[in-house]
């Protein structure tokens, strides 16, 4: 059975950091990419799993059907995963369906109308502050919010209070 | 003449572009472009694009990024399709170094005019401008 060492929000996907770091750091042996645009945009699945490949990692990208059905189907088998989503919907329907994530780094999401502000590169709604209490409460997912290793970790608490 | 763009994490590319006036003055159709941490990752997509608009004259454009399958990478490759249905013509090199961008300076409108030829010669100029300095004077220890 695969286990998802790390789950991670950010718009940017896979990119330099990811590349660069991440990918070294954590043991992991595959990226998962789950994302509904990219799985149907034939070009940019494939920069995406052509600049991948050279982390030396695995590289898939489903969407988010297919990424349970792999799921389902095969228990995501031995990999040992870096998933990675643009939004935190995404990982709200997953981890709903079933699809085991212990925690979840919210990473890079831009500022929109209705959103405040966690840390510098991440804003969020209240709604989406919702589903990580709830997935906090009803799966035991720990969400903390930090853009690279080396920056300020908030957690789930501390953004609940930001958010007033 | 053939529009040049580095784009980079941070400040790197306004500091090349610098870097750049210091050795041989102020360049037309040139430019840099930053991509930063807080910044909305749609709205750098959009001045990446205004910046190819502004630069392309006809001939295309040289875009170097300063890594590849990093974000400045993945932006050119959401653009492309984009910009070659508009006629505009990029083409994208990655691992910029100062090196492959003052060879496109001064190349670009005497020798070598065509975008499929400058990207080459800025490839080939990038990599060859790498060396080290007991290898290049023989005193290797």
């Amino acid at each position: 059975m695969g286990k998802i060492l790390l789950a991670r929000v950010d718009e940017r996907l896979i990119h330099g950091q990811v590349m660069t770091q991440l990918s070294k750091k954590s043991g992991a042996n595959a990226i998962f990419v789950v994302d509904d645009q990219v799985a149907e945009d034939d070009f940019m699945k494939n920069i995406y799993l052509n600049s991948g490949t050279r982390t030396g990692l695995q590289i898939k990208i489903f969407s988010e059907k297919k990424c349970l059905d792999y799921w389902m189907e095969t228990s995501f088998e031995n990999f040992k995963v870096i998933m990675i989503a643009r939004t935190i919907e995404t990982f709200f329907k997953l981890i709903q369906a079933g699809i085991p994530v212990i925690e979840l780094n919210i990473c890079a999401i831009s500022r929109k109308p209705d959103t405040t502000s966690i840390i510098k590169s991440v804003s969020i709604t209240k709604e989406q502050l919702e589903m990580l209490k709830k997935l906090s409460d009803d799966y035991k997912v720990i969400s903390y919010f930090q853009a690279i290793p080396s920056t300020k970790k908030v957690n789930l608490e501390e953004a609940v209070k930001i958010m007033g | 003449m053939i529009g040049c763009l580095v784009v980079s994490h941070g400040k790197m590319a306004e500091g090349l572009k610098e870097s750049v006036s210091l050795i041989m003055g102020e360049n037309k159709q040139f430019a840099a472009l930053g991509f930063f941490e807080e910044e909305d990752f749609e709205a750098f997509k959009n001045r990446f694009y205004q910046k190819i608009i502004q630069l392309d004259h006809g001939n295309g454009v040289l875009v170097f990024v300063d890594l590849f399958g990093a974000t400045p990478y993945n932006v050119s490759a959401m653009l492309v399709n984009r910009l070659h249905s508009e006629n505009h013509s990029i083409r994208v090199v990655t691992g910029v170094n100062l090196p492959m961008v003052l060879e496109i300076l001064s190349s670009r409108n005497t020798q070598v005019n065509s975008l499929d030829e400058l990207y080459l010669l800025a490839m080939s100029t990038g990599k060859e401008s790498i060396k080290e300095l007991l290898d290049e004077v023989g005193l290797k220890q």
